[in-house]
Order: structure tokens, then sequence, then C-alpha cells
């Protein structure tokens, strides 16, 4: 396996969602080795141990409890799925890249809402007055 | 030699707009120039690309859809705000306390109805006179009544959804709404039902209304009716809530206004006799930022209540009231949040559509400021956003380890931001002499003074922010003790409070020119030919978003001087 499909896997099980796209797995692939780039790769390692276990959840979940450097860029993988944007190790935040990728954040699937300025297609007026 | 102009307007925000309008409709033949130090476009691309960069910012606060704007990031004609954010907002202010004030606007064309959220209540009649009933404050020169018109007509201006016969009682009216109320969302139907039973609260009853917004709830004047996007702080994505680049367009589009951007006013050079003062301003557009100027029979200052003192002060106009600059107002703002029992399902729909709006007026006025409340459909709003949730539920910060993943953190996070509801109050602030603008020693890059705000919450207020705390701590009480509602926070007042972005005051109208700076037509006591308009002229700030009474000055201080011409 590549580091890409790797951490598209990854990503997959840190997230719950069943297949996540690949591009945009590459692009914040690219995004977080840059703030990260020893802790990531580790991170898809760890990734590639435990998927070779019994139960990968549980396995990652082991490898991430032993080491805090790991933790922290599982971390800041799934803030980037849910939100399009992290924090780097100084604490500055690294911004959506593109408009498209904001609007592509998990967290608003998940709490059945719609990225905030990007309305819901079908809406329209009301849409707001009916169970999601 | 003959003034250019019959009138120049500087500031091109909703009440210099309008202003234009009204003049140019009332006299065609009017030569009318629209000043404003903004150089933004108002078209769709623009508003797209105010959306973009809104997606893109790593903070969604009020200045992030305009940071990149040319005045903004250079500082020709900075823009600021408080929310969340006092040091950048601190860029500009120079503020010596001992309080902070945290309400910044929006330096550009169309001005800081950009970033509004479209609530459009109007003033209760009794708030135009604080003084004789309640012995504080000051009362307003003119009345409800006197304004009801106008107001009526600034509805229509605006595009104002909302219910007539839930407002008749509180404020009377003479016309309908120019559309219905604003739907109120699934989760808004939930709460008001479980509130319909709430006893009175100290003697007042709890009753839910549908806040009128300028926000299309239909077609209107070409502007489609509300999509829903939720951002409406700080940037409409369709155009469906009222900005002022409506009546910026139909100044220069359809009524032969003359408009001016990037030109920012460095002083205003006073003339011999009534003449209205000269106009210097630099166009920041051009390679030498030079000195130009302009002259108008009329002069109309409409820059809001922190750059119009300014601009006032620097040019040494008169003050012989000491009054400009003075009273400076906001309304403090905070809320009270919680998990309601079922899902209401927030981020779908306008930012808030219900309101409270019994606590408005009372005989407390006399010690304690009133307040109007609301009712969310945004979550925690500033206590916790979702994804300030996503970290609480999956990172631990002090073992430093993750706590949730995979479908157990989906489940817990729309378990959690689903039941978001918050409970907003916003408070009524008295005027105070010592809360001023006046000049700092700093100067911003076009070497103009930056202002300095000196601010102090009185006890006045602060027993406002107490009772408005519990006042909705007793509304989620019954929340808790019927519907399930957890997680109530703060269950203490903690006299915190955020700006609501409503800066009032500072050039204040009244019948006396020892203790005012403009007559009850917005006319300068001292300056026939110079006119203020804008939430600057308030004498009191009652509790009202304050947008809709400042466009119904606006109109009135239009056709005043319209007459004149």
């Amino acid at each position: 396996m590549t580091h890409a499909a790797d951490f598209r896997a990854l990503s997959e099980l840190l997230t719950g969602e069943p297949s996540l796209n690949q591009a945009l797995a590459d692009a914040y692939r690219q995004r977080l080795s840059q703030a990260y780039p020893a802790d990531l790769p580790r991170l898809i390692d760890a990734y590639r141990a435990a998927s070779g276990q019994s139960d990968p959840a549980v396995a990652l979940r082991a490898a991430l409890d032993a080491d805090t450097a790991l933790a922290r860029a599982a971390r800041e993988t799934l803030a980037v799925w849910y939100t399009s944007q992290f924090t780097r190790p100084d604490g500055t935040l690294d911004a959506p890249d593109t408009p498209r990728h904001y609007q592509e954040s998990l967290v608003w699937k998940v709490i059945q809402a719609h990225p905030l300025s990007a309305a819901p297609i079908p809406g329209g007026y009301g849409y707001w007055t009916q169970h999601p | 030699m003959a003034p250019e102009y019959d009138v120049v307007i500087v500031g091109a925000g909703v009440a210099g707009a309008l202003c234009a309008c009204q003049i140019k409709t009332a006299k065609p033949s009017a030569r009318v120039l629209l000043l404003d130090a903004g150089n933004n476009a108002i078209d769709d691309d623009q508003r797209r690309a105010f959306v973009d960069a809104y997606q893109v910012s790593p903070v969604k606060n009020v200045p992030s859809p305009y940071a990149g704007l040319p005045n903004n990031s250079a500082g020709y004609a900075p823009s600021s705000d408080g929310v969340g954010d006092p040091v950048a907002m601190n860029r500009y202010y120079v503020e010596v306390g001992p309080d902070l004030f945290k309400s910044g606007y929006q330096r550009m064309v169309g001005g800081s109805t950009w970033a509004w959220r479209g609530n459009t209540p109007r003033f209760l009649p009794r708030d135009f006179q604080l003084k004789s009933l309640y012995g504080v404050g000051v009362d307003w020169p003119l009345s409800y009544t006197d304004l009801e018109p106008y107001y009526g007509r600034a509805e229509v201006e605006l595009g104002v959804s909302g219910n007539r016969e839930e407002w008749e009682a509180l404020t009377p009216r003479s016309t309908d709404f120019p559309m219905p109320g604003i739907a109120p969302s699934y989760g808004d139907e939930l709460v008001r039902a479980a509130l319909a039973p709430i006893p009175p609260i100290d003697g007042t009853p709890v009753t839910v209304l549908t806040t009128p917004q300028a926000r299309n709830s239909q077609m209107y004047q070409g502007r489609s009716p509300c999509q829903g996007n939720s951002s409406c702080i700080p940037v409409c994505p369709s155009g469906a809530k009222y900005d002022a680049s409506v009546h910026v367009k139909r100044a220069r589009d359809d009524l032969d206004v003359e408009v001016r951007t990037g030109c920012t006013v460095t002083r205003l050079q006073p003339n011999p006799g009534n003449a209205a003062p000269t106009v210097v301003f630099r166009d920041w557009t051009t390679a030498d930022k030079a000195e130009q100027q302009v002259t108008g029979a009329h002069l109309v200052l409409a820059m809001g209540a922190v750059e119009t003192p300014k601009l006032w002060l620097l040019s040494g106009l008169d003050n012989k009231s000491d009054q400009v600059g003075r009273n400076l107002m906001d309304h403090l703002a905070e809320e009270v949040v919680g998990l309601f029992s079922r899902p209401v399902f927030p981020f779908r729909g306008p930012q808030s559509i219900l309101s409270i709006e019994t606590f408005r007026d009372g005989a407390f006025r006399r010690a304690t400021g009133a307040f109007r409340m609301t009712i969310g459909n945004d979550g925690w709003g500033r206590t916790e956003s979702p994804a300030a949730a996503v970290d609480k539920l999956m990172w631990d910060p002090t073992a430093k380890k993750i706590k949730l993943i995979g479908q157990g953190l989906q489940d817990a996070l729309a378990e959690r931001v689903t039941r978001m509801l918050r409970i907003g109050y916003s408070t009524e602030q008295l005027p105070d002499p010592a809360n001023r603008v006046t000049l700092s020693d700093e100067r911003d890059t076009l070497d103009v003074a930056r202002p300095k705000i000196a601010y102090r919450i009185d006890d006045y207020s602060k027993r406002a922010l107490a009772y408005g705390h519990s006042v909705a701590r007793r509304i989620w009480q019954h929340l808790e003790d019927t519907a399930g509602a957890t997680e109530v926070d703060p269950k203490q007042p903690l006299l915190k409070y955020n700006g609501a972005g409503h800066l009032m005051g500072t050039m204040r109208m009244g019948p006396d020119k020892t203790t005012s700076v403009v007559d009850a037509d917005g006319r300068s006591h001292a300056h026939p030919h110079l006119w203020v308009i804008g939430s600057s002229v308030f004498p009191t700030g009652g509790t009202a978003n304050p947008t809709l009474t400042l466009a119904a000055l606006s109109l009135r201080t239009a056709d005043t001087l319209a007459v004149t011409l």
C-alpha cells in the first residue's frame, strides 16, 4: 500500500466515514505533512501495524494512547477532516485551503446542517422549518 | 465660489446611501455627491469573493470576509471588530478603559450592514421618554408618534419581514410590514411550544415573537427570499438580507448620484458664515494619495458614532456644548446556553428568528437597564462552535490523548451539537458623558488621528446584565424542569459582555444647543448647513437594534434637507 492509500484508510478509521475522497485525502495529507513532517508518517506507520491486527481500531487506540505525539497527529487529522483546518505545532491555525474544501468539512454532515454560508441544495426559502 | 454640489454626503452606509436616494427622489435636480472611505465593489462577484474569503478564513469573526480589502489590510480606513478579538480591534482604537469597548464597524461601501444580522425591531414608544418616565438618561426631542411614519417608510426601503398582529401592541403601526415574518425553524417551534406554559417571571409574561428582520421572506425589489445560508453575520451569500449596497446601487445607477469611493476624509475646513465646511480627503487609490477637496451647499456626515465625532473634533468645528464624542453607547450582550432534550438542529436557516420583548420595559428601568432577548438558531453561538465541540469530544487536553474516534465520535457530536440552544440578552446602556471618543496622539496610515475611546460599564448596565442572566436562567430552569434540558451555563451571572456592534451616541440630538450637538432634524445647532445622520445622534440607546431607527431618522433628515434646496 502507498502512503496515499494508507492515509485515506487511516482517516476512514479515525472518522468512521466508509469512503473518503482520495483527492481530498491527498490534499490533507500534504498539508499535515508540512506541519507534522515526522509524526504524520509515524502515524501512518502505526495505522499499517494496527491494520494487520484482529481489531485495527483497538490496536490503533493502544498505539495512540502510548505516544502523545502520535495522538496529537491523530487529533489534527481528525480536525482537518471535520473542519478543513487544523492547528500546527506552534499553535497557529492552518486554514481551509479552498472554499470547496471548507464545504467538504464533515462536521456539518454529522450534525445534519450545511456548511455556514453554503446553503443546502435543494433548499430554498423555509427548508429550515422541516426536520432535516 | 459657488459650491460644486448641493449636498455632499460622507459615508455610504445605510444612513448615507438612504439619505442620498431620498434627497434625489425629492429633488431630482439636486447635485449630490456620496463619498466613502471604502473601495469595494457592490456587485455579485464582490459578494462571492467575500463569501470565499469567509470560507477560507481560519477565524470566522465579523471582519473575516472583508479583512483583505486594501483599506482594511493597509490601514487606510481600518475596519475593526471587538468580538473575541480585542487585539485586532485595538489596531485602530486607542482604548484607555477602564472597560473595553468591544464593538467595531465595517468602514466600506455599504458599511456595517454587510455584516449585520438584519434584526429591525422599532424602539418602544417609552424608549423616547426615559428621563420623564424613569428619571434616568434623557428624553429624545421627538416622540414615537413623530417617527412612526418614517419607521413605516424605512421598513419599505430596507424590506422588512414581520407579523403585524404580533407587534401592534408593542409598537403601534400605521402600515403593514412589507413582507410576512420569517418562518421560524424546526427547533424554534419546539422551543416555543416548551415555553408556552411558562408562568410570568417577576410578573412579566415570557412571550415569544417573530423578530422583524430586513431579510426577505419572499422576492422583494429584485432580491430573492432568504436561502438559509446561516451566515447572516458576517455575510449573506444570497443578498436576501438587506445591506446598504441596495441603496448605493440605486443612488448611483438609477438616481444619478455621484458616488466616489476610496476617499477617506481627513478633515473638514470651516468656512465663513453659515457655509458648510469644505471636505478635504485623500483618494488612497491614487499614487500620491494627495489631498483633494470638494464643497457642497450642505454637508451630511454619515460615518458612524466613532468616525463622525473624530472628524468633527480634529477639524475644530464648533463644540461649545462639549457634547461631541460623548455618551458613546452599545448594547452589552450575553447568553445562557444549554442542551435541549431533543435535537433542535441548529445552523439551518437564519441565525435567530424568535425573540422575547417583554423585558424591554418596566418600572425596573429606574434602577436597572432593560434588555431584549433572542432565541438562537445557531447552536451555542460564541460559547462553543461546532469545531470546538469536535475537539472537546475527541481530545483530552490534560492527558493529551484521543477520547473518541470513528462512529462513536460522530454519534457524540450529533447528540451534542444538534441539541445546542442559546438564549441571548442584549442590554440597555445609559448615556454617560465620560464614555467618549476623542483624538489619540497616534495616527493611522493616512496620517489621521486615531480615535481614543474611554469607556466604563456603570452599575445600571451591570444590573441589566445580572437581571438578563437571571431571567434567561429562569427560562432555562423551566426547560430543565419540564423539557429535560441539561448543561445550562453559566449558572451564575458573570457580568461578562460582548459588544453588539450597536455604536450609538457621540453626536446626540436635542432641543438645546448647550446640551446637544444636532437638533431633532439632525441639523447642527452651530453650523446650519451641516447635518449628522446615523445612530450617533441617538440621545439614548433603548434595547432595539439601532438600524431601523437610524434609517427612519435619516429619511426624516433627508426630507427636511431636501425642502431647503
